[in-house]
């Protein structure tokens, strides 16, 4: 999740762009090499910490973490709010059906966004809806630069899970994640499948219903769908894709070029996008320049800078309904109980720079249907995909 | 004696550390000091009054360029010296301080000062005997009878200076009570009822309506105070009444804000002046090793 993209030579092929050694872009790609690392560990490291001290429920995390460290209140926060938001999203989508056949074309509801997934300390409810989830629709989920994410172990473990779920990143990225899969009972319990086996070099994994898939984001319809063909991807199931902070690492073509490949392709598609905006003002401005001492460079942020203009990167590309939010509205929509929950866990004296930091990232979802059968076909589609945002 | 102290200032002033026996030596010498302090303060204008620093050594020496060097300039500091930045590990020398809500063994074990001690002097010492210190900081000032000045707010066990003076301030800070919200609270421009819930989880919210009479009451006409970050560097509320003074420039390195001064001059005339970070003064510091590079974002 992080950074799997940065511009410069596409790494087509197996192999990390780092390895192309015939390249003048060599130097640049060890660079965003780097970077690629340099977040994901970022992101991790930030996850640990707010599973440690309970602000999250993640028992497969700490495989991927060496040496845990405690991080500042505002990062345990806010790592803690991007995880139940895109969590909520996932769970609702995974839960959501065509139930009955409603006529009447669904329409977005305007606070859809809210936090709504089930805390760490209730006893989950999932289990008892699972039949109902597994008899119903089939679904995919499609993880876009899922660095070390571990949604779809956590989920699979509390009884959640959709026919397919593709994770795609780097190759480096990748062949580290496989490695800890591979040799992890924890993980390879949860997958199932005695036919899971690793692919082109160990830097992809294969299994009945999770697919880590190595490539490149910036070569989306040439390199990354055939693989997700030939991983068994069906363009006619209700898809879920994830990007969280990915897309705004590439260039905005290439990003487009991803949601305009999902809006023309699939039947029916949910797309939810985590990243930074407001580039402009003091806090973005020092935002861009500290992070270009770490060499992290956010080409996507001033194509769309704002909720507006994430909302109007799906919309005007014919998506039915977009909504984007930031993460001060995020956490204003925690329920009382679960405000005092977190608050409980540490103390949290950063509330002006909480509010500053929180003005620079948001969630945005969009989702489209089209009418490939019937009407009522994609009535009921928009449905599902409208449950999955409504809570 | 005197030239010990101005060898540390200097080898401080160039950011670089003293020794363990060093600041427990001059821990000792600033109790003495402190002890004899009251709850309340009292300062004769001229003098400047500071907001947070939160150890952002290279921007303090910024503020003294800004402001003028100590000691020809009066100093009165508003607490939170320490935590986020990467130099707490430094004191200013003859100069009014008050205590803080960072000022506390909790926050510091939370927000880096302990980190910082343990990583630069190998032990939790130094950290032991700066809290010690930190329990000897008076909790506020009066400057010429007039300004009160505090590092948080009111609090609605207080309504009078003689208060204040009651305290029994030797000690960490509560969690609750007169010392801890005097710490904590934060003025609300939208309070109607006068006492809010804080979202920091200690102190109260203040409104204009508790403001006003406290002020009247005590005979003075301002609260200076700081404890919240203003990107502008300072924020007058409630007529100005009671203003907010933000110290820290680019605070944390991370939120491109300016920061201010406000010079009291002896006819008690207000002049604020704002000021800019030292160039990513945490950039280029490398004679002492750091906890952690650039901040933190999520990526």
């Amino acid at each position: 999740m992080g950074g799997p993209a940065a511009p410069g030579a596409p790494g087509r092929g197996p192999f990390p762009p780092s390895m192309m050694h015939d390249e003048p872009q060599v130097a640049r790609d060890d660079v965003i090499k780097g970077t690629d690392d340099d977040a994901i560990i970022s992101k991790l490291y930030a996850a640990q910490s707010a599973v440690n001290l309970g602000y999250l429920d993640d028992p497969f995390v700490k495989h991927f973490v060496k040496r845990p460290s405690r991080r500042p209140p505002l990062i345990n926060r806010g790592s803690y709010l991007r995880t139940r938001s895109l969590d909520t999203f996932t769970e609702q989508f995974i839960k959501s059906d065509i139930t009955q056949s409603s006529t009447t074309t669904a329409t977005a509801p305007a606070s859809a966004t809210t936090l709504s997934a089930s805390t760490p300390t209730s006893t989950t409810t999932a289990t008892t809806t699972t039949p109902a989830a597994a008899a119903g629709i089939k679904k995919q989920i499609v993880s876009l630069g899922c660095g070390s994410d571990t949604r779809y172990f956590k989920f699979k473990a509390k009884g959640l899970s959709a026919h397919k779920y593709f994770e795609i990143d780097f190759p480096e990225s990748t062949a580290k994640k496989a490695v800890v899969i591979k040799k992890n009972k924890a993980f390879t319990d949860i997958i199932g499948d005695p036919d899971l086996k690793l692919g082109l070099g160990g830097t992809e994994l294969y299994s009945k219903d999770y697919c880590l898939l190595s490539g490149d984001l910036r070569d989306f319809t040439e390199s990354i769908v055939p693989k997700l063909n030939a991983q068994g991807f069906d363009t006619s199931l209700p898809t879920l894709f994830l990007s969280e902070c990915v897309l705004i690492y590439i260039q905005p073509g290439d990003s487009d070029a991803i949601v305009n490949w999902v809006g023309t392709n699939m039947d029916a598609s949910l797309f939810v996008v985590y990243e930074q905006i407001n580039p402009a003002d003091a806090f973005g401005a020092m935002m861009l320049r500290n992070l270009r001492t770490r060499q992290i460079e956010l080409p996507g942020i001033h194509a769309y800078p704002s909720l507006k203009s994430q909302e109007e990167r799906f919309t005007s590309r014919g998506w039915q309904a977009a909504h984007a939010v930031n993460m001060n509205k995020l956490h204003e929509s925690l329920s009382e109980q679960e405000m005092k929950r977190i608050s409980s866990l540490e103390i949290f004296d950063e509330v002006e720079e909480w509010q500053l930091l929180a003005d620079h990232y948001c969630v945005a979802w969009a989702y489209q249907a089209k009418p490939r059968q019937s009407e009522l076909h994609r009535a009921q589609l928009i449905h599902l995909l409208a449950n999955a945002v409504t809570s | 004696m005197g030239s010990d102290l101005d060898r540390q200032i200097q080898t401080l002033l160039q950011c670089k550390i003293i020794t363990e026996a060093e600041v427990k030596d001059l821990c000792l010498k600033a109790r003495e000091i402190l002890v004899e302090e009251s709850n309340v303060q009292r300062v004769d204008a001229p003098v400047t009054v500071c907001g947070d620093i939160h150890g952002q050594f290279h921007d303090l020496k910024e503020l003294f360029k800004v402001g003028g060097e100590c000691p020809k300039t009066n100093y009165l500091f508003m607490g939170d010296f320490v935590d986020r930045g990467h130099h707490s590990v430094r004191y200013p020398d003859r100069i009014t301080l008050i205590r803080g809500n960072h000022e506390s063994r909790q926050i510091t074990k939370v927000y880096g000062f302990y980190d910082e001690c343990f990583q630069k002097f190998g032990s939790a010492n130094v950290w032991r005997y700066c809290c010690e210190i930190f329990d000897y900081l008076s909790l506020s000032a009066i400057i010429d009878d007039r300004i009160f000045c505090v590092h948080g707010g009111l609090s609605p066990s207080i309504n009078t200076i003689d208060q204040i003076r009651t305290i029994d301030r030797m000690q960490e800070v509560p969690h609750n009570g007169a010392m801890c919200d005097l710490l904590w609270s934060d003025p609300d421009p939208d309070s109607c009822t006068g006492w809010g819930l804080s979202p920091r989880g200690a102190g109260f919210l203040f409104g204009e309506s508790v403001a006003k009479p406290f002020l009247h009451n005590n005979g003075l006409e301002l609260i200076a105070r700081a404890h919240q970050l203003v990107m502008e560097g300072y924020k007058l509320m409630f007529d100005e009444q009671v203003v907010t003074v933000w110290s820290a420039p680019n605070y944390c390195y991370r939120c491109g804000n300016v920061a201010a001064i406000l010079e009291v001059d002896s006819n008690l005339n207000r002049e604020y002046t704002i000021f800019k970070d030292s160039d990513r003064s945490s950039m280029n510091s490398r004679t002492t090793p750091q906890r952690e590079g650039p901040p933190d974002y999520f990526l």
